[in-house]
């Protein structure tokens, strides 16, 4: 049997496998979102902050994701809550740091004319500092989303489901087809993500404004 | 009316960079704040529209403390320039100028239509720069577009940091000619900083010219050369051109309408 074949038989089997796989990913970096945009904006608020919360997203990102996943199941157990949160982890810090450096490289003096024409601190923030610096915090979510979609084949170890598991059952029972079942739309749905959010990049920076 | 009274300003809690400055402008007319750098001048400024904070003294306008006034508000019925042009970047020419009207919430016609005066009254062709982005706009043109927005919702204070010190001479020369023009028609009381001695004695009706934080010499731009009160004074102005001062001070004469008298 080819590997064609092998695809057309495991199509249902594939494509839940994929499915399964973006829903992790995806759950995972929108929370990181949710929590890491909001950590980005505060820490510029509070300077003093921003090297102790950077470097605890840092210590995060540095540990391998397989020490971390062993890390979480005394705590977390097996499924797919505990892999989430670890790749929830792993998306956090690309979206802090894009977020923090995004705000903090806008021009002062833009802010300065904003609070000197009696703009609200919210007012510059909405309508000056986020949508100047768009581009750069959704540069944070591309990376964080094509390093999750990776980490997440690492994650069926813990029982997340996902690609991984054909990669690791193909490995177990050294069946080649299955392996690159799994691993081919892994690399596909990385590049694919790639490209859109970098289109998505593209299409956020504000007109006027040169792309960075 | 803006007076300052007694005003200190200390950042760090030990050195005053104002040092109980006393100073009145009065309605309409165009001050010019002058000195070396790091004489206060920007210090000052910041302090009328509460971008900094009041350390000691008290800055009154129109008789109120500006102390008791809520920043926000105060800052909006305040027209401020600066030298960086602040204009925002990812925002139209006429989004920028319709900014503290939208602020302060006036309706889309009205802003538009306001916005479409101002852009004609800083000789820029309205209809041709609405729509276009600051990033497609010269260095004149977008401080016409500054002081555009700075007028739009018709402040009677408007404060100026050094708005032209980055234009080459030439374009800068025409936005003084544009801020008489204004200044002639409009009436502003207008706070300007500058350390361009040419500049101050060009547009302004008094000069203040300060010292670490403290004023050396206040008076119309004849006086201060007619009669600089100390040998600062006399080497800042500047020899050649107390040496010219008639010559100056005849050309002044005939064009100022309103301008104090000489001999
Ligand atoms: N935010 C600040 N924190 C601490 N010190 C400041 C701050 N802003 C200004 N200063 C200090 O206050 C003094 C006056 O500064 P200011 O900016 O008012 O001077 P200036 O006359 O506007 O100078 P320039 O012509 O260079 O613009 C300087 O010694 C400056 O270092
Ligand atoms: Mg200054």
């Amino acid at each position: 049997m080819n590997f064609f074949e092998y695809v057309i038989m495991q199509k249902a089997e594939i494509l839940t496998l994929t499915l399964r796989h973006l829903e992790i990913t995806g759950m995972s970096v929108l929370m990181a979102v949710a929590i890491g945009v909001p950590v980005g904006i505060m820490i510029t608020r509070f300077k003093k902050s921003a090297g102790i919360v950077l470097g605890i997203a840092n210590i995060f990102q540095t540990l391998p994701s397989l020490a971390l996943f062993g890390l979480i199941i005394p705590i977390m157990g097996i499924g797919y809550t505990p892999s989430v949160f670890v790749l929830f982890l792993y998306a956090l810090l690309p979206i802090i740091k894009n977020t923090y450096l995004g705000i903090d490289s806008v021009d002062p003096a833009i802010i300065d004319a904003g609070k000197g024409m009696g703009m609200t601190d919210g007012q510059i923030l909405g309508t000056i500092e986020i949508p100047l610096s768009l581009p750069v915090i959704m540069g944070g979510v591309r990376i964080s989303t094509v390093i999750n979609i990776g980490t997440a084949t690492i994650a069926a170890l813990i029982g997340a489901g996902g690609l991984g598991d054909l990669i690791f059952k193909g490995i177990s029972m050294n069946n080649t087809n299955m392996i690159l079942a799994g691993a081919i739309p892994t690399a596909l749905l990385a590049i694919g993500a790639d490209y859109l959010l970098g289109w998505m990049e593209r299409r956020l920076t504000p007109t006027g404004v040169s792309a960075p | 009316m803006i007076e300052l009274v007694d005003l200190v300003k200390s950042y760090d809690g030990v050195t005053n960079v104002v040092d109980g400055l006393n100073l009145t402008i009065n309605s309409g007319e165009l001050v010019v704040l002058i000195g070396s750098s790091g004489s206060g001048k920007s210090t000052i400024l910041r302090m009328i529209n509460r971008l900094n904070s009041i350390t000691g003294g008290d800055i009154l306008i129109d008789g109120e403390s500006i102390q008791a006034k809520n920043p926000i508000e105060l800052r909006r019925g305040i027209g401020y320039v600066i030298q960086k042009v602040g204009l925002m970047p990812h925002m139209t020419v006429g989004e920028n100028i319709e900014m503290v009207p939208k602020l302060l919430g006036w309706d889309k016609k009205t802003r538009r239509k306001q916005a479409m005066a101002m852009l004609a009254r800083v000789d820029l062709p309205a209809k041709e720069y609405y729509s276009r982005y600051p990033g497609e706009l010269s260095g004149g043109q977008q401080q016409r577009v500054g002081v555009a927005r700075a007028l739009a919702v018709n402040p009677d204070v408007i404060l100026m940091d050094e708005p032209f010190s980055a234009l080459d001479p030439i374009t800068r020369e025409q936005l003084q000619q544009e801020i008489l023009a204004l200044q002639d028609e409009l009436h502003k009381t207008v706070v300007f900083v500058t350390h361009d001695m040419d500049e101050a004695l060009k547009i302004a009706d008094r000069i203040a010219l300060l010292k670490d934080g403290e004023i050396v010499q206040y008076s119309t731009p004849e006086e201060l050369l007619r009669n600089p009160v100390n040998e600062y004074v006399r080497e800042f102005v500047g020899n050649d051109r107390l040496w010219q001062t008639p010559e100056f001070l005849y050309a002044r004469d005939i064009m100022r309408t309103n301008g104090p008298v000489s001999a």
